[in-house]
């Protein structure tokens, strides 16, 4: 201890403090990019210089600067040409203003002007990388709208005079201007072109090599003939040493195998001939072989787009002879085949079960590759994904053509399940479930793609559903595999369930005879003992009545089979998922009531919103009455009629809407609130906020509507808005402004509108419309005073009949995870955040990017998150798939766990009622609610924030 | 003609340990130093006293290790600190890292447990280490002025490499093992166009084309999926490096991809430490492993925890990964002889096991080992059987062959039957020479002798500006030996420099070096220059330039013959008759009238006329190179105007 002490004292003593001048304080040192010169800001006047430094970034500004606007371009265009003029200027400044050029002049009459003088650089200039852009400035100036031969014919002519050029980068020039200009009458400069592409696709400079392809792919696109002889240097071409020449080679070898796929070309060394397209084949699948990923995935690609290949070719792609030690070896896809085929059997204990067979001649083997020969095996079990990816699509393409083939392919892609990129696996996946059609699955295969389903990627389970519900299976085994393979992944994935229970429906259609052989066993029926009666909360057994039920339409036999509980159930099941659940013929006591009334649903809602055009003249309070109870038949219809609700929402919203009105506009007194009770001040702000939230949702939930029903929405909505300002002008004290304008704007786009649809307006707004237009300056005093006898003397018309009541499309969602009646509690440490998987369906949303998820806290905060664009998948036109993860969070822990409801809303906030906004958040500050539209009912999840523990 | 010699002091025509010394262009290398696995005495080393009689330093100018397997590296410590080699070693920096990782376990086990002395100590291996040159894959290293070398990736383990080795214009490349197809955690070997004059490849596989991995994984996790799902417990015995991380990877990914909750255990030890490095090293490994290490670096595995021995007795399923191999003894021997009579159980056997193991009898189908102290054991575990190999099958060594289109090959690391077998094959296919030397045999290899020749820019340029005279392009066939004919003309010797009037082919650009006997035969041009040798350099220069540094005064030789011709008019009416006559027979383009007397033919030719008494002379005069030009000329006039 005293050693301890005397070395601290030391420590202290010694202790020598070197006080350091005061630092300076770090200096930010903000780094400023230089400002590009946009288009207003750009001057001509900067060209006017002759020191090159100055002119070079002037040039590259006005690059940047292009498009131009008319006057400037004029001015531009001759300060460049002074540019190019003068011979004092170095060959850069000449060029890049060359280039510049190119991309300011677009029209005809303009290109007139300067192309004689463009022409003329080239023969003055000595300088190569002028002559080259000359060659390029002057080929875009020929195009330009319209085309002008004359000058295309003199870029021709000068391209082809320059072709005998040194310089490579004259000579890309002059191909590609040629190549581009390449006339399509058939003559001698055509001839000419053409000839000298070909000769120059053997040119010594790589690039000269890439830019004869490119330039022959582009006249053969226009349609000019490409020789023959062009086939056969690509071919040559596909073992050149530059990978940019060998990418162009084989587009000419696809391109010329599409035109002419059955000219014969001689094989070497033997007399027979074979097609062109069968040898464009077998070059392209060399080319899978290729040292760069480029090439390889280009060939690959390629090789889904010839489409007549013969059959033997196609084949051979899989084709890849084992050998192990000098004897032939059975390929485990053969070892599989055979043992279904020939019903040996592997022992599973010994080793080398796949001991190698006979011996190899060596002269037989073939170790390279020839043809075709396992090309797709190959480019399968390529390194890069790109390469695998473009070799499944081209395997798709030929399979869809091809059913043999796709046969074949089918072990092939069942091994690519296994690969290690997720993006290949559902690639193979999707092929798989696109050929689905074409193959028949044998035991073994089936049970290899069966064991994907314990996948833990939706999107691969859910493309394996949609194969499933596809592929027709050949044997009663098969489909018990299938079956309970479903119902393993059931129990593994219950989210999973809807696409199960639509896949176990299409399994059922399509086999009904092998279901037959199923249903005792499937549903525990025994011919003697009554079983146990199953639940209808057991999801399993929902599943197999899923599938036996859908088997009965077609194949009536099984209806003798089933048990007294079992049509019960299906009476249930009817009910509750009348989609998955088809109608049978069984006697009438077993169908369900409602199916056999017919519906008169469409006429009610007609009645019904007719019977509220009637009121016109009625009385105030026998209007209400009528208005409340329509209003609540049209919501109870909604409920009723699947088909209708859109519509039926549509009609009771507005009528909700008119019964409001009348509501304000009846309370005595409603414009001076003073003279007003508590009571009557809080339901009527209440009224006021439910119309304003009504006529918002009408205007922007629903799509698909005519424009007369679109008129009457907006002009309620204007109503509304006038209604809301003198409500405002009148009864408090805060400005009005804001509302004002947006009142205003929102009549003036209605004008619009109308006047566009040439539909008239109604007694109600030809007033404002008049009024208005005589006010000298709209403040909201002289407006609200305007409006209110509009308001009161103008009866609201009646909703407009719905033409087409089944073609109106309400937005709504439905959340299907997190269920509602979930016991289960989200527990988390206070301010972390936990995450709650949500799995909703949203239909006919207007405009996705609005979608928002609504998080709402017991107390009463809420968040408005909005999801990433990429977890919202569209699955059907205007339907889409909203799979994320929202996050929970709070910052103090509770004492129990409470709700939060999720639930979606659109977030119009930053499209509409900026204005109305400004001025609600003066008055209350938390409430969102004007701004959003729910769609469907909230869940509620249990969430149980505790406290942190100290001292982890 | 200069000769590469190759001489395997291992691996030649077998597969024990690799050691090749090679003379490329007079430099020695010496490519891989591994040792023998199979023996225990002197003979696991390669003799390196066969290399030369005096010091190795100065025979040898660097070794080349190419991945750390022990049969490529083993011998290394021993070479350099017991024979004694101080010179550069080159190897790439995860075969740096993991190379003392695995000589040290090496020399434990042979140390301590064989109880071994004359062995090197781990202080040698420091030593040793410290004498290495990492290298980066395609990065050029100069070794000394004309040696220099270039890595290049080759798959099979981590950090395993392929070297390109050139001398001059003499290359060589040395594969090394290497693997043609990508696996779990590594990618396929990849090589350009390089165009060495031999490639030394190894032939494992030499007489085996293999089946898709993919089919073969997706079989093995479906047995141990399934496994694992009965209930019962999953043995791999492995040994610490290379496949193991291999399977584990594997593993790793399907539990993540299938949810699996099931425990996988790891013995700690070597292939923890190694693990270590693998972390490290991703730039070396596979596309997936690289695309996805900022979000989780694949080698931190999720689901592999480490094994300690009480968790051999806990019930439930599991996979565990124990050592060594081949279940001849350790950890996982106790595990498979506590889980064998279970038939829920399962073992996996992802190697070769040598005869007389646990691993070999079980792989034959015994149902009842027998151990050394009177306890046996019944199987009744399922047995499977999975051979990962990250070697290249007859496909893929002919695939580098394609890819790298050498002019000799050169096999070893193989059996000699097989390579027998690859060696006609390649013969056979690309019409090339290979050799597979036995140990201690060496395989000459000539290769063609490249003169590298300067030429003048200015020549150069001069020369590609002016357009071929012939119009289609000319076949070098038939050119070149017209126009030698014409070549030796004048000789002049000065003292210490020879000059000769040549004509000299070059491939047009010029970019490719003067060897274009096996490139693409591009357009040629012939070129017409001086050929100066001096102090061993060789360089082409224009007529005027060589005058001009020679101080050789330049010196025509010109042909004049006169024909006397009988002709009645005035001279201008002659030279406009013979204008008329040789623009016909010529092309009017050759024929140019200076004057009423004087015509000139392609600019060289002149031809004069002169009134004579009795009749007129037409005098044609030439300089040696239009020799024919001016025959022909004659020719016509002679035929014309002859009296």
């Amino acid at each position: 201890m005293a050693a301890v002490l005397k070395k601290r004292a030391l420590a202290e003593y010694c202790q020598t403090i070197v006080e350091d001048a005061p630092r300076p304080a770090k200096r930010l040192q903000l780094v400023r990019r230089g400002r590009t010169v946009d288009q207003s800001e750009f001057t001509a006047a900067t060209l006017n210089s002759d020191d090159p430094e100055k002119l070079l970034p002037a040039l590259a500004d006005l690059h940047n600067a292009i498009p131009l606007t008319n006057e400037i371009q004029n001015q531009v265009i001759n300060e460049l040409m002074r540019i190019i003029q003068s011979d004092s200027q170095p060959a850069i400044v000449i060029s890049k203003t060359l280039a510049v050029l190119a991309a300011i002049v677009t029209t005809h009459t303009h290109a007139q002007s300067v192309f004689e003088d463009v022409m003329s650089i080239g023969q003055r200039s000595k300088s190569h990388k002028v002559l080259a852009q000359v060659i390029h400035t002057s080929c875009s100036l020929a195009q330009c709208d319209p085309c002008d031969p004359k000058m295309q014919d003199q870029v021709i002519h000068l391209a082809l005079s320059l072709v005998t050029s040194t310089k490579f980068i004259v000579l890309v020039r002059s191909l590609e201007a040629i190549g581009s200009l390449c006339p399509l009458e058939v003559g001698s400069v055509q001839a000419s072109i053409t000839h000298t592409l070909l000769t120059h696709t053997t040119h010594q400079d790589n690039r000269v090599r890439t830019a004869a392809f490119n330039s022959l792919l582009l006249i053969q696109d226009k349609g000019v003939p490409i020789p023959t002889e062009a086939y056969d240097s690509a071919c040559v071409a596909l073992s050149d040493d530059y990978q940019s020449v060998r990418e162009a080679a084989l587009l000419i070898i696809k391109v010329v195998a599409d035109t002419d796929p059955e000219r014969l070309l001689p094989i070497a060394a033997s007399d027979d001939h074979m097609r062109l397209v069968d040898h464009a084949f077998s070059q392209l699948c060399s080319v899978v072989h290729d040292i760069s990923v480029r090439v390889r995935t280009q060939a690959a690609a390629l090789l889904g787009t010839l489409n007549s290949v013969s059959e033997k070719f196609l084949q051979q792609t899989w084709d890849k002879k084992l050998i192990s030690n000098m004897r032939r070896k059975r390929s485990a896809h053969e070892r599989a085949r055979a043992m279904v085929s020939s019903g040996e059997w592997s022992t599973g204990k010994r080793w080398a079960d796949d001991a190698p067979k006979e011996q190899v001649a060596a002269e037989s083997v073939s170790i390279i590759s020839t043809g075709s020969c396992g090309a797709f095996v190959h480019g399968l079990e390529d390194e890069f994904l790109e390469v695998r990816n473009a070799t499944l699509d081209s395997i798709c393409a030929l399979a869809l053509n091809n059913a043999q083939f796709a046969n074949h392919s089918l072990d092939f892609l069942v091994d690519m399940f296994n690969d290690e990129i997720e993006e290949v696996r559902l690639k193979a996946i999707q092929v798989l479930q696109q050929v689905a059609g074409l193959v028949t699955l044998r035991a073994d295969q089936l049970e290899e793609i069966l064991h994907a389903l314990r996948d833990s990627s939706l999107d691969i389970r859910e493309c394996l559903h949609t194969f499933l519900a596809t592929t027709i299976l050949s044997t009663i085994s098969s489909v018990k595999l299938c079956v309970n393979a479903l119902l393993e992944n059931l129990r593994r994935y219950p989210q999973d369930r809807r696409s199960i229970h639509r896949c176990l429906r299409r399994v059922g259609m399509n086999h009904p005879t092998l279901v037959q052989a199923l249903v005792a066993e499937l549903l525990v029926i025994h011919p003697y003992f009554d079983g146990v009666e199953p639940s209808v909360q057991d999801p399993e057994y929902i599943c197999k009545l899923i599938l036996v039920l859908n088997a009965a339409v077609k194949c009536t036999t099984i209806l003798p089979l089933l048990e007294q509980h079992t049509l019960r159930h299906y009476a249930y099941l009817r009910d509750t998922m009348p989609q998955l659940v088809p109608v049978l013929k069984l006697g009438e006591e077993w169908q369900p009531s409602r199916v056999l009334v017919s519906t008169n649903t469409l006429q009610f809602l007609k009645e019904s919103v007719a019977r509220v055009g009637r009121l016109d003249r009625s009385s105030t309070q026998l209007r209400m009455t009528v208005y409340q109870t329509v209003y609540s038949d049209l919501i109870k219809l909604a409920d009723i009629d699947p088909s209708l609700s859109a519509a039926a929402h549509f009609a009771a919203s507005y009528t909700e809407c008119l019964l409001l009105f009348g509501k304000i506009l009846s309370t005595r007194n409603w414009l001076t609130p003073s003279l007003l009770s508590m009571q009557q001040t809080g339901a009527l702000k209440a009224n006021v906020d439910r119309l304003l939230r009504t006529t918002f949702r009408l205007r922007h939930a629903f799509t698909n509507l005519s424009p007369v029903e679109e008129a009457s929405i907006r002009s309620l909505r204007v109503r509304t808005l006038a209604l809301q300002l003198v409500y405002v002008v009148h009864g408090s004290t805060g400005s009005a402004l804001g509302l004002c304008d947006n009142f205003l704007e929102h009549t003036e786009a209605l004008h619009r509108y109308l006047t566009d649809e040439g539909l008239s307006a109604d007694s109600f707004l030809e007033g404002v419309f008049d009024e208005l237009s005589q006010l000298e300056e709209p403040r909201p005093g002289a407006v609200a005073r305007i409006l209110q006898p509009l308001l009161l003397t103008h009866t609201i018309p009646p909703v407009t009949p719905v033409l087409h009541p089944v073609q109106v499309h309400m937005c709504s969602a439905e959340i299907i995870e997190p269920q509602s009646d979930s016991e289960t509690i989200h527990k988390l440490s206070a301010g972390l955040v936990v995450g709650v998987p949500l799995d909703a369906e949203i239909t006919h949303i207007p405009d996705p990017s609005t979608l928002r998820v609504r998080v709402c806290y017991p107390d009463h905060c809420t968040q408005l998150v909005v999801p990433p664009r990429s977890h919202l998948r569209q699955v059907g036109e205007g339907t889409y798939r909203l799979l994320t993860t929202v996050l929970l969070s709070a910052q103090v822990s509770w004492s129990e766990a409470c709700h939060v409801s999720i639930s979606l809303v659109l977030d119009l906030s930053d499209q509409e009622v900026l204005a109305a906004r400004r001025h609600y958040s003066l008055t209350n500050k938390a409430d969102d609610s004007a701004t959003i539209i729910q769609l469907g009912k909230p869940v509620k999840v249990l969430v149980w924030p505790k406290t942190v523990r100290k001292g982890i | 003609m200069p000769e590469i010699k190759v001489t395997p002091l291992g691996a030649g025509q077998d597969v024990g340990r690799s050691c090749i010394l090679v003379t490329i262009g007079g430099k020695n290398i010496m490519l891989d130093c591994g040792m023998h696995m199979g023996y225990n005495d002197e003979r696991r080393f390669p003799d390196f006293s066969y290399i030369t009689e005096g010091p190795l330093t100065d025979y040898l100018d660097c070794i080349i290790i190419s991945h750390f397997h022990l049969d490529h590296c083993g011998a290394l410590p021993f070479m350099t600190e017991m024979v004694g080699y101080s010179g550069p070693i080159y190897m790439t920096h995860p075969t740096k890292a993991l190379c003392p990782v695995l000589l040290e376990d090496m020399r434990k086990v042979a140390v301590e447990r064989k109880g071994e002395t004359n062995f090197f100590t781990s202080s040698m291996i420091k030593d040793c280490m410290k004498k290495v040159i990492t290298v980066s894959l395609h990065e050029t290293v100069q070794v000394d002025k004309e040696l220099e070398i270039k890595a290049y990736y080759a798959g099979h383990v981590l950090g395993a490499a392929m070297f390109h080795i050139r001398v001059g214009a003499q290359s060589l490349v040395y594969t090394g093992d290497y693997n043609m197809t990508p696996d779990r955690h590594l990618g396929a070997a990849w090589i350009d166009k390089c165009r060495p004059d031999l490639l030394i490849s190894e032939s494992t596989y030499a007489t085996t084309i293999r089946d898709s991995k993919r089919c073969r994984e997706r079989d093995l996790l479906k047995k141990v999926h399934d496994c694992v799902e009965r209930g019962g417990k999953v043995l791999i015995p492995v040994f610490a490096l290379g496949r193991v991380q291999e399977l584990c990877i594997l593993l790793d990914t399907y539990w993540d991809r299938m949810n699996l909750k099931v425990p996988i255990y790891f013995t700690m030890g070597l292939a923890e430490t190694a693990n270590k490095y693998y972390r490290m090293f991703i730039t070396w490994t596979n596309q997936k492993i690289r695309r996805t290490f900022v979000h989780r670096n694949m080698f931190d595995f999720k689901h592999v925890k480490p094994f300690d021995k009480s968790y051999m007795e806990n019930p439930g399923p599991m996979v565990v990964f124990a050592t060594p191999g081949m279940l001849h003894a350790g950890l996982s021997l106790a595990i498979f002889k506590k889980w064998a009579h279970n038939s829920n159980n399962m073992v996996i056997m992802p190697g070769y096991c040598v005869q007389g193991t646990v691993g070999h009898k079980i792989l034959n189908g015994a149902k009842k080992i027998d151990f050394e102290n009177r306890t046996s054991v019944e199987v009744n575990l399922s047995v499977e059987y999975m051979s990962f190999s990250a070697h290249a099958d007859a496909k893929g060594i002919m695939q580098l062959i394609r890819h790298c289109e050498p002019h000799n090959v050169l096999l070893v690391h193989g059996e000699n039957v097989k390579m027998e077998f690859l060696k006609q094959k390649i013969m056979q296919e690309f019409n090339i020479n290979c050799y597979k030397p036995a140990n201690g045999e060496t395989a000459l290899i000539s290769v063609p002798t490249n003169m590298e020749a300067e030429v003048s820019l200015p020549l150069l340029k001069h020369t590609l500006a002016t357009p071929t005279p012939t119009m289609t392009p000319p076949n070098p066939a038939t050119i070149a030996p017209t126009t030698t004919t014409t070549t030796t003309t004048t000789s002049l010797t000065t003292p210490n420099t020879t000059m000769a009037r040549s004509l000299t082919t070059t491939p047009a650009g010029g970019h490719e070096g003067v060897d274009n006997t096996h490139t693409r035969v591009k357009k040629q041009k012939v070129l017409h220059g001086v050929l100066i040798m001096k102090n061993s350099s060789l360089r082409v220069v224009g007529v005027n330039e060589a005058w001009g540094e020679l101080g050789v005064s330049p010196h025509q030789l010109r042909f004049t013959e006169r024909i006397e011709v009988d002709h009645g008019g005035p001279v201008p009416t002659l030279t406009s008759a013979l204008h008329t006559v040789l623009a016909g027979k010529l092309g009017g383009a050759m024929v140019q009238a200076v004057n009423e007397y004087q015509l000139s033919v392609a600019d060289t030719v002149c031809v004069n006329i002169h009134e004579d008494d009795p009749g007129k002379t037409i005098l044609v005069s030439w300089t040696h190179q239009d020799e024919a030009l001016g025959g022909k000329l004659l020719d016509i006039i002679r035929t014309t105007y002859a009296k």
